[in-house]
């Protein structure tokens, strides 16, 4: 059994590596592997000369990762976020689940697989993440980051077989599944709780900087309650974080012990599965599919189209694809996975305030900073265009459109939804602000300019962000996950870490233009008025607007000439 | 309706289709036959401008359509054999959606009738992921059918249907090409094209080895005379088993 997985494991690797690299000959694709190499020789180069030492993590950084991990745990338990945990491929499921395999042999099996993904991402966090301000050698840092993914991804199958016995078990005892979720919920809501809460209510010094919340909240988690309730979250990511060889040598034998921990857990929750599941193998097949298809944070697909959108049959006929689209997105999307942000950034903006403005202010200041924050990555949560629909490339290629158009269609698909939302989010800002006692630092003046040119800077640059992101799917669809997420699993962090920087290095040249031509008018015109200085920033969005639709028309042209073959 | 030029298509050193010229008008029904791996479905993903031609070219409805893609396929609807369906959108949602996409005005009073001939009436709501294969199918003929479609092309159009939709199909396939369409169909299943084609192109290794009628073809070669489409399709392409059964 075990070589039979090795030889599936190894030889798809294999075989799909070879495949990868056979798309070199495509001189797009050379074009890319060429200045991701140039990049990581010079991250390596760089530093071996000593002038680069990747980020500096600084006290609040390292005593707050363990807090990244409580986040991770309790997604698992509480959230579906860890569902994929469990997920097989349709293939697998035709073939492994009916072969004489036990299920510990399945989750043996998913377990090697997804080293594979962990090692990668492990070697580029420390890339990435370099090695703090440590000088631990690359390997030792590696190892660290290795245990922590993989203690992570343990974890969540664990938690995810745990909840599939427990939804098993809730069948014959109704209500049984609610009353565990909620004691969960509970439990998980004092934890937090213990952790946050004296820092939430005031319990921190006001002065403590522009940073202060978080170097706060690393000053509060190192009492002595907060510190023990952290301790074996600490002792997962001591090995990635340690400064020193010594300091790391204390620290890995514990890390590997809770990694080990994690992988007899796993086993005996399996036997339990596998109990549990032998009971009712029909309701078990069902569940699979259910569980296959519950990727990342995408909402399992419902059964029956609830609410819809009327669109009429007549008109421009582009517009049929961003109707799908944004119906498909609200079917995808949960509520709570917007909230949760907003709130924290309100609660983050607040505790942060240092005794200047007022509760107004802070909420304001909160809500514009998760709205910028939704520029970059609001992106890459809603990939309801290319990176979805070119698994429907033959599909697409019949409809009687040009290539630009339905690249225009998809960009319009996601960068329309999110810019209203952000319009939304500068709303209750502005209203916020005018509801303010305390003297604001930006002028009325400035502020309504900005109100009045938000909607066409943001659609701009939500806009070219998102043409960026649909050109990966269209010029490299080989070497991108495709699909309503980017993969789910904290195995794939380190390839998600490098997709954001390369479209944020992207997004930076873009800028360059809009941004010169901004800061020209502002040089010599100096604007002053409302209009004018809206003008000013409505031009800015118009020279950015105009660079996103040239990459529109470049990607119409690729749209048309790829084939279903590329997919793949 | 359907002009094919000297179409070829080549992967790299491979050559998937060579040197293929013919031409389907209204009301004919092509059949295209031939062994896995003859080049069938790549020729109609050609035909239906999915993929591009290396060489040659590919007319619908009187427009080339590398050159000039929206009209050609605005008059063209391709049906493959596996149905690729939005997983967000309910099956009435999918006739709005290609309603708007080929501009069919009357979408509101032809859907119920396509509905109803397909057996999806009661399935208007649901979600592609709640229905059946068969239902999946019928789905994706329904969106290939919804624009009355000058020229249909069929990728094994019966996959997945059971009788009562397999008889359905050949009747819809019939009636459409009555009703003035080209359709190019491809499919093992020899009876259905025995039935429904009025020509036969058959392929091997990506080369035409026959093309015209069934009477035509057998007329050129004297031995298949009084044998079965079946004996005649492995004579054709040199497959293994071409013996007569006993």
């Amino acid at each position: 059994m075990i070589g039979a997985f090795g030889y599936l494991i190894g030889t798809s690797t294999r075989n799909r590596l070879r495949g990868q690299l056979k798309r070199i000959r495509n001189p797009r694709y050379a074009i890319a592997f060429l200045v991701g190499a140039a990049y990581f020789a010079f991250v390596i180069f760089g530093r071996s000369l000593g002038r680069s030492r990747g980020v500096t993590y600084g006290t609040s950084g390292t005593a707050l990762a363990p807090l990244f991990i409580v986040v991770m745990v309790v997604s698992s338990w509480l959230l579906s976020a860890d569902a994929s945990a469990l997920a097989f491929t349709q293939a697998e499921v035709s073939m492994l689940f009916t072969a004489p395999v036990t299920r510990r042999g399945l989750i043996i099996y998913k377990l090697v697989r997804a080293q594979i993904a962990i090692l990668v991402s492990a070697m580029l966090m420390v890339f990435f993440l370099g090695r703090g301000s440590s000088t631990i050698p690359h390997v030792l840092a590696g190892l660290g980051y290795w245990t922590m993914l993989s203690t992570i991804n343990m974890h969540g199958v664990g938690a995810a077989l745990v909840r599939a016995r427990s939804d098993e078990r809730s069948r014959t005892s109704p209500g049984l599944r609610r009353t565990a979720r909620m004691l969960a919920l509970v439990v998980s809501m004092m934890i937090m709780f213990a952790i946050m809460g004296p820092v939430m209510t005031g319990g921190h010094p006001s002065d403590a900087g522009p940073f202060g919340f978080l170097a706060n909240v690393a000053a509060y988690l190192d009492r002595p309650v907060p510190h023990a309730i952290l301790t074996p979250f600490r002792m997962v990511v001591a090995p990635a974080f340690a400064v020193s060889v010594g300091d790391w040598v204390k620290a890995f034998g514990p890390a590997l012990l809770i990694m080990l921990l994690h992988l007899v857990w796993v086993m005996n929750a399996d036997a339990a599965f596998e109990e549990a599941a032998a009971e009712a193998s029909e309701r078990r097949a069902k569940r699979i599919e259910q569980m296959r298809s519950r990727r990342g944070n995408v909402r399992e697909v419902p059964t029956e189209a609830v609410r819809t959108i009327a669109l009429a049959s007549s008109g421009n006929p582009a517009l049929a694809i961003v109707w799908k689209n944004t119906l498909a997105l609200g079917r995808m999307l949960q509520l709570n996975q917007l909230l949760m942000p907003v709130v924290m950034s309100i609660v983050v903006s607040t505790s942060a305030r240092r005794g200047v403005g007022d509760t107004a202010q802070s909420v304001a200041v909160g809500v514009l900073f998760f709205t910028l924050m939704l520029a970059i990555t609001g992106a890459l949560v809603v990939r309801n265009d290319l990176r979805s629909d070119m698994l429907h490339l033959p599909f697409l290629k019949t409809v009687p459109l040009r290539g630009r158009e339905i690249v225009l269609a998809e960009v319009a698909s996601g960068a329309l939804p999110l810019t209203a939302l952000q319009l939304v989010l500068v709303g209750i800002a502005a209203i916020a602000l005018s509801m303010s006692a305390s003297p604001v630092v930006v002028s009325a003046t400035f502020r309504g300019a900005l109100l009045v040119s938000a909607p066409f800077v943001l659609l701009a640059f939500n806009g070219a962000v998102f043409a960026l992101l649909n050109g990966t799917a269209v010029l490299f669809p080989a070497w991108i996950k495709l699909g309503p997420t980017g993969g789910g699993g904290i195995e794939l962090m380190g390839q998600a870490m490098m997709s954001m920087f390369g479209v944020l290095i992207c997004v930076l040249l873009l800028l360059v233009a809009p941004v010169a031509g901004v800061a020209a008018i502002f040089s010599f015109l100096e604007p002053t008025g409302l209009v004018a200085i809206a003008g000013t920033m409505i031009a800015g969005a118009a020279i950015l607007a105009a660079e996103a639709y040239g990459i529109i028309a470049l990607l119409g042209r690729s749209f048309e000439r790829a084939e279903p073959s590329s997919v793949t | 309706m359907i002009h094919v030029n000297n179409l070829t298509k080549l992967y790299g050193q491979f050559t998937a289709v060579h040197s293929l010229s013919f031409d389907v008008g209204p009301g004919e029904v092509l059949g295209l036959v031939g062994p896995n791996g003859a080049g069938k479905t790549t020729t109609l993903r050609c035909l239906s401008g999915i993929i591009a031609p290396t060489r040659g070219e590919v007319t619908v409805a009187g427009h080339d359509i590398q050159r000039n893609p929206v009209p050609a396929k605005q008059a063209l609807a391709f049906i493959p054999d596996e149905p690729h369906l939005f997983d967000y959108l309910s099956v009435d949602e999918h006739l709005r959606f290609i309603a708007r996409l080929y501009g069919v005005a009357d979408a509101d009073a032809r859907i119920p009738g396509l509905l109803a001939e397909l057996e999806l009436t009661e399935k208007t709501r649901t979600l592609p992921g709640e229905l059946s294969r068969g239902m999946r199918q019928k789905l994706a003929i329904a969106c290939g059918l919804l624009h009355e479609p000058q020229v249909l092309i069929l990728d094994e159009p019966l996959t997945g249907l059971d009788p009562g939709g397999m008889r359905k199909m050949r009747a819809t396939i019939a009636n459409r090409a009555r009703a003035g369409a080209a359709v190019v169909l491809s499919s093992h299943l020899l009876h259905l094209v025995e039935e429904l084609c009025t020509k036969l192109l058959v392929m091997r290794r990506g080369e035409c080895v026959a093309f015209g009628t069934l009477d035509t073809i057998i007329a050129g070669r004297p031995e298949l005379v009084g044998r079965s489409l079946e004996d005649v399709f492995l004579a054709l392409t040199g497959e293994p088993g071409a013996e007569p059964v006993a």
